[in-house]
């Protein structure tokens, strides 16, 4: 066997084509998972909004960008319209989540983002989620956020000041998520009561 | 210009900058590529290679803005392909180890990558992932990147993170196996 034999061997089925399904999968899961973590979208020298972006300073747009913030978090909070989950990051959740539990057809439990790496936690591909209200819960440990969008009625486990949390959550009939665990308790009246005490909790059940 | 038409070098940039149609064309385009490449480093495993494949593009994701414009876009992504192919490799050894035991007691209900070829009468293709499951993991590397993928000793060196000289040395210790082997084919 010669060389050129070895290499023509090797090299014939070099564009090997995937299976479709497992194509689009991952083809959504990588878009997806990009539109979670992308950089603001700025602008670069592609841009055809390039000229009209960068008409002022970036420090006159950035002094200018703060004050309008400011302004708009001053007015929600007097009025009393500002809490956890604000429109658009509420929306967001919601959009993330609807992908995804399409995209796993029902079989989605939980999506938990912790410093911009996202985890897509699965049913088994033969037991049929329960599919109870969607829920949004916010752990604050340490300054960091991890994000868990799950639905109630699902056993979640997420990992917090380096140890493993696990809880099933639930929300009441009066609409209040309760996470239950061995080693936490929440209920959004009394607080937390958890081994990390430390941790801030903050939940919100998601209207989808 | 439309997407399809730029350069790798140019849409990862764009990627790198947010730009979401940019980093669909960059996967569009790469994404059969990435899965032959890891179809052959798992001997042919079709549900290895598109888990390889499918963690090969969520970490594209999550990293292509830090993609830094000194080399060649394909050298970079091919990083990233060695990389979790190795990782593959290693929890495979590990998940074998422990699922030994439990393999001798179990009947094999679904047909091995193996059988299936062996059906569809592809010995061709059989005899390609036999060839390339009895290398070193480290002449598979190299002969992956270099006879499948025409890659050269150049670039296939920078994408393993070794000298040139190796790669070279890597691919002739392969190829003296594989006339050993095949020495009558």
């Amino acid at each position: 066997m010669d060389d050129d034999k070895i290499i023509s061997l090797f090299g014939e089925d070099r564009d090997v084509k995937m299976d479709a399904a497992a194509r689009k999968r991952i083809l959504s899961l990588a878009a997806v998972e990009y539109s979670v973590v992308k950089p603001n979208r700025r602008p670069t020298e592609f841009s055809p909004h390039h000229a009209v972006v960068h008409r002022g300073s970036p420090l006159r747009v950035a002094f200018l960008t703060a004050l309008v913030i400011c302004l708009f978090l001053g007015v929600a909070w007097q009025r009393g319209h500002l809490h956890f989950g604000e429109a658009p990051r509420e929306q967001r959740e919601k959009v993330l989540l609807a992908e995804f539990n399409q995209l796993f057809e029902g079989r989605l439990q939980a999506v938990i983002s912790t410093g911009g790496q996202t985890q897509i936690v699965l049913a088994p591909a033969d037991a049929a989620a329960p599919r109870g209200q969607p829920v949004l819960i916010r752990f604050t440990d340490k300054g960091k956020d991890i994000d868990v969008m799950s639905f109630s009625g699902q056993t979640v486990q997420v990992q917090l000041d380096g140890r493993d949390l696990v809880f099933d959550t639930l929300v009441n009939g009066e609409g209040r998520v309760i996470l239950a665990g061995e080693k936490v308790f929440w209920d959004g009246s009394k607080g937390a009561v958890t081994d990390a005490p430390a941790v801030k909790i903050r939940t919100e059940v998601l209207e989808m | 210009m439309a997407l399809d038409d730029e350069d790798d070098e140019t849409l990862a940039h764009r990627a790198a900058a947010g730009d979401d149609g940019a980093f669909d064309a960059l996967a569009n385009r790469h994404i059969d590529r990435v899965y032959a490449i890891a179809l052959k480093w798992c001997s042919g495993n079709k549900a290895d290679a598109e888990d390889i494949t499918q963690e090969v593009f969520l970490k594209l994701a999550r990293n292509i803005h830090h993609y830094k414009p000194a080399g060649r876009f394909t050298t970079w992504l091919y990083q990233v392909v060695v990389n979790e192919a190795r990782d593959s490799h290693r929890r495979e050894k590990s998940r074998r180890t422990r699922e030994t035991a439990y393999e001798k007691e179990t009947p094999k209900n679904a047909p091995s990558t193996e059988e299936l070829l062996e059906k569809q009468a592809d010995k061709r293709m059989l005899a390609l992932y036999d060839m390339l499951k009895r290398l070193s993991p480290e002449q598979r590397e190299a002969v992956v990147l270099v006879f499948c993928h025409g890659m050269s000793h150049r670039d296939a060196a920078k994408v393993l993170g070794c000298a040139e000289k190796t790669v070279t040395w890597r691919l002739f210790e392969a190829k003296k196996k594989l006339r050993e082997w095949y020495g009558n084919g």
